[in-house]
């Protein structure tokens, strides 16, 4: 046994985080912040053993468990139904179940409906105070193709009203922790998300085999219960608003948000620098990444801003990092591509499951040149792009 | 140090250590010569070796760096030694133990304490020096083992008292084995079923342990001293090197099968933690806290056998070419020569687990030029549809002079009598024939020469290349005559079919030649038959008496008209009758099974002297 969990609550306290938002008028807020321990995953395949790992130990009152790693990863195994997962629902469910008894026990959730499976999280987050393993999708996320699901760990949900006392509810925000960082061995990325960002990166099983294909899932400390946790949809093109409009929402998000303060990872947040805005997918789904540092180079913390209407869409704390300029990515660049190729080449930041990025805040940059292109990963390594740009093809 | 000059109650103390629990038997090293190849190391911890690239690598536990040596020829006699060295990576958080794949470029270096974990596992890229995280929380990690198929690592965590099995692609980790007491070494057998691993906790020990169930077999030896890294003594896998660290500071040879230790190098430098074998190079490496060093292998004793003996003598009972056994057992010879056909034996089932399909039988005959023997010879081999041993030839790869090794090797060597007959060899010419095994891997129509396996030493005294065997051969008769019988005290000769009567004294002499011109005389006896099965020994010497009589191994018995008086008065017959006297005389050549060199001569007279008549009561 290690930490006793932690509830805060800050019911009828966000009336101005609530009036920052585009959403109309402000309203009181209901939260749940749990105090869960972060782990990264040890092994590549290892997201949902590591979930496993900080949802024991994040059991209310203390009364978690400290597993090894490798042991959760055992019983997984184990356990296991579904065998094209890595860690499969059932799997992870019973592993918990077996390792460290729940009050109640653990069950797997999934819904085709996200605000449906939402409000579940937030209703047991509220009533039973347990951490919620979530499938954020089945992407590939790193050099592992065969590994597919996303496991992280929802340790905190901020909802307009309290989901135990009403069946609709609004998503404010999600606070998660994803145990698969960019480079392996870094320490997990904290994300603080808002309901719209959420919505837009959660996404259903897509493993053509598997008896969830088309839901989302959730591990859970239920019983079951009915609602929905809606949320506005994020915008995703229109007019990109200016780079000093942006530093300055960030700005002031950073001052509103005075919930980040609270939050352990994000303690820190405000002691630090804002550097320069960084626009990441500038032809979809744009924002801005705002990065904070304590030195002014490298950044610990991170702010994406929604670049159509400058609505916050996560805050994030991972391990400490340096940002690639355009210019540092081309000179990267040079290593592959021809001085004539450079000179016509153009460079744009990404992010997007296709190249491999899995967190909004380590975008790559994508040097275009023809019919070629190569991204350039914040640490400088340089790779093709995963899929080769074809030339449409033209009628004879 | 020396080796007890008795190999007999040194494996009696072994083996009583053994019965009564305790395995160790210390202070039965040889002096192997230390070579420093570098000093000024960092914290040296683990070290690897590439025999294709002929590299070295090593960690330094304090500079946190991974490092190559290049062992370029020559380098290592230099004074001081001028082998290359560079820096493959660093960065690390105190490095504990490297592994590598030469074949990938890849290496593999544990790490005891990278920040906010309990220690790691890295890939190393050993051309870039690039390197990437494999997997953490390992519980602070020591040797590294790499799995049968290079795609699984195990490594042991201390802190937790596990062995891991951990993929190489994924980093995903599973515990092949709980419950060990501060796991430090390791070594994985070549099929990945058996784990041995050393244990600082306070039973100090060498454990193996099953890798399909996990479970401890036993404990191979306890009571070490600062038990540190494992290194197979060669790829047969029956015995490990185990590096005992501060204050032993030394290298044992522990045999897996008995559990029985001996120090094989001793005198290490200080801070003495791993040790690796290069058979291409006949060298053993060390890495110790601030110096790498060398020992050459030839100075250290075989872990098994190459020739088992010759007939029923073992092969550590041929010195100088004789063979010596000791009494007690069931063929009990004293410097004996070798003639007739011998059979040689060979170790032919560590051939095979040394990776060798065929052999080689090398001869130099006196000091020439070593020459393979290509002869053949029948045997008999249990036919299983039979059920009967049948009599097959033996004989060369048609058009080689390879020895294909039987199938029936290492696992039904009951199959073939005799067993483990390697070579058959009829002797002609005496001198001294030295033979030496060479081994090859057959794969489609190449061959491989895994000759130099088999290095190393036996003990002695005197010490002697393991991979050697010699032997003194001498088919020469002796020579024999009983010359002539003589009145006792003068030179008056008794013919052959005389009839001596009274008054002639009954009182004989004998002039004899019982000789070997080589000095390889065993006995010669010499007695006197008469009437019905009446018998008696008039004299009887024999090399026992005369070990070294005129020089080490020799003796030449009688020379020619050498006179016998026995007793000092003179023979003396018991009664009267026909008497027939006999001269026997022994050479200690052995085909290995027997001695093979007899000649008699013998006279008949009749002697009818004595004053009595047979049959006599109480004679004689």
């Amino acid at each position: 046994m290690r930490s006793s969990n932690k509830i805060v609550r800050w019911a009828g306290t966000f009336a101005l985080l609530a009036a920052l938002t585009a959403a109309g008028p402000a309203a009181a807020l209901h939260s749940v912040f749990l105090t869960v321990p972060n782990y990264s995953e040890e092994a590549l395949t290892w997201c949902g053993p590591a979930v496993g790992e900080m949802v024991m130990e994040g059991y209310p009152g203390g009364a978690g468990c400290d597993e090894f790693q490798a042991d959760v990863w055992a019983e997984i195994l184990v356990h296991k139904t579904e065998a094209d997962w890595d860690t499969d629902p059932v799997g992870l469910a019973e592993a918990m179940k077996s390792l460290c008894p729940p009050i109640g026990t653990w069950s797997v959730f999934h819904r085709a409906d996200a605000t449906e499976l939402m409000y579940l999280v937030a209703f047991y987050m509220t009533h039973n105070n347990y951490p919620v393993a979530a499938v954020l999708n089945t992407q590939t996320h790193n050099a592992i193709a065969a590994h597919q699901e996303h496991w992280v760990v929802i340790k905190g949900i901020v909802t307009d009203v309290d989901p135990t006392s009403s069946s609709s509810i609004t998503l404010e925000h999600v606070w998660y922790t994803d145990p698969a960082p960019p480079v392996f061995g870094d320490p997990p990325v904290e994300h603080f998300i808002s309901g719209s960002s959420w919505y837009a990166q959660f996404e259903t099983v897509t493993k053509a085999s598997s008896a969830y294909t088309g839901e989302y899932v959730a591990v859970i400390e239920p019983p079951q219960r009915r609602g929905r946790a809606i949320a506005r949809p994020e915008v995703l093109e229109g007019r990109i608003i200016r780079r000093e409009e942006a530093f300055e929402m960030a700005r002031r998000w950073i001052e509103k948000l005075e919930i980040l303060a609270e939050l352990e990872p994000f303690r820190k947040l405000r002691e630090s620098e804002p550097l320069e805005p960084l626009l990441v997918n500038p032809k979809y789904g744009g924002y801005y990444l705002i990065p904070f540092s304590a030195d002014g180079k490298t950044a610990q913390y991170a702010i994406a801003i929604n670049a159509y209407n400058g609505e916050f869409q996560e805050a994030g704390a991972f391990a400490p990092m340096r940002y690639l300029s355009e210019k540092e990515a081309m000179k990267r660049s040079a290593s592959v591509l021809s001085n004539r190729e450079l000179e016509r080449a153009k460079a744009s930041l990404v992010f997007t499951p296709e190249a491999g990025v899995t967190s909004r805040f380590h975008p790559v940059w994508k040097v275009e040149v023809e019919e070629r292109a190569l991204t350039v990963r914040q640490d400088g390594r340089v790779r093709f792009w995963p899929r080769p740009l074809l030339r449409t093809e033209q009628p004879r | 140090m020396e080796w007890n000059r008795s190999t007999t109650s040194y494996r009696g103390l072994c083996l009583g250590a053994l019965l009564a629990g305790l395995v160790l038997c210390g202070g039965a090293a040889q002096a192997a010569t230390i070579v420093e190849l570098a000093t000024g190391l960092s914290g040296g911890t683990g070290i690897a070796l590439d025999e294709i690239q002929n590299h070295l690598y090593y960690t330094e536990w304090y500079a946190g760096t991974l490092k190559r040596m290049t062992l370029t020829p020559g380098c290592e006699a230099t004074s001081p030694p001028s082998c290359a060295i560079s820096t493959v990576a660093s960065g690390f958080s105190h490095p504990q133990d490297v592994a590598i794949i030469p074949d990938l470029g890849i290496g593999y270096v544990t790490t005891r304490d990278d920040p906010g974990t309990s220690g790691a596992l890295w890939r190393v890229d050993l051309g870039s020096g690039a390197k990437s995280l494999v997997t953490f929380n390992l519980g602070i990690p020591y040797q590294i083992a790499l799995g049968p198929t290079s795609t699984t690592a195990y490594v042991v965590g201390s802190d937790v008292g596990r062995l891991w099995r951990i993929d190489l692609t994924t980093g995903v980790k599973l515990t092949a084995a709980s419950g060990l007491d501060h796991p430090i070494g390791l070594v994985i057998n070549a099929d990945g079923s058996r784990a041995f691993v050393t244990e600082r906790g306070a039973a100090q020990s060498l454990a193996e342990i099953s890798l399909t169930t996990g479970a401890r077999i036993r404990d191979v030896a306890t009571g070490l001293t600062a038990p540190s890294y494992l290194e197979w003594t060669n790829p047969a896998q029956v015995a490990v090197y185990l590096v005992e660290g501060n204050p032993a500071e030394r290298i044992l040879q522990v045999d897996l099968i008995t559990g029985i230790s001996a120090e094989v190098v001793g005198g290490l430098p200080g801070g003495a933690s791993e040790c690796v074998t290069s058979f291409l190079n006949g060298t053993l490496y060390a890495i110790t806290k601030n110096k790498l060093v060398s020992v050459a292998l030839v100075e250290l004793p075989l872990s098994e056998p190459v020739f088992l003996g010759v007939g029923h003598v073992p092969a550590t009972s041929i010195v100088d070419g004789y063979a010596t056994t000791d009494p007690g057992y069931f063929y009990q010879v004293t410097h004996s020569p070798f003639g007739g056909t011998v059979n040689i034996f060979g170790n032919l089932n560590n051939f095979r687990a040394l990776g060798a399909t065929h052999y080689r039988v090398m001869m130099s005959d006196n000091g020439a030029p070593f020459v393979p023997l290509a002869l053949s010879w029948n045997a008999y081999w249990w036919n299983p549809a039979s059920g009967e041993y049948e009599l097959v030839p033996v004989a060369p790869v048609p058009g080689d002079d390879r020895y294909e090794i039987p199938p029936e090797y290492p696992s039904a060597p009951q199959r073939w009598k005799p067993p483990f007959l390697m070579m058959r060899w009829p002797t002609t010419t005496n001198g001294l024939f030295e033979f030496k095994v060479e081994l090859w891997a057959l794969s489609g129509s190449s061959w491989t020469d895994l000759t130099p396996l088999l290095p190393g030493t036996i003990p002695g005294p005197p010490p002697r290349p393991a991979n050697s065997l010699i032997l003194r051969v001498d088919n020469t008769p002796q020579t024999v005559d009983l010359e002539e019988i003589l009145q006792h005290g003068t030179t008056t000769v008794i013919a052959p079919c005389d009839i001596v009567t009274a008054p002639i004294p009954n009182a004989y002499d004998f002039r004899i030649t019982a000789y070997d011109a080589n000095h390889h005389l065993l006995s010669y006896e010499l007695w006197a038959d008469w009437g019905k099965n009446e018998s008696m020994t008039i004299l009887h010497e024999i090399y026992s008496s005369h070990v070294d009589a005129e020089g080490p191994y020799w003796w030449s018995g009688a020379p020619a008209h050498s006179i016998e008086t026995s007793p000092a008065t003179g023979w003396a017959a018991c009664c009267n009758c026909a008497h027939t006297f006999y001269l026997r005389v022994w050479k200690r050549t052995i085909d290995g099974y027997n001695y093979i060199l007899r000649r008699d001569s013998h006279q008949s007279v009749t002697l009818n002297n004595t004053g009595f008549s047979c049959p006599k009561p109480g004679c004689p």
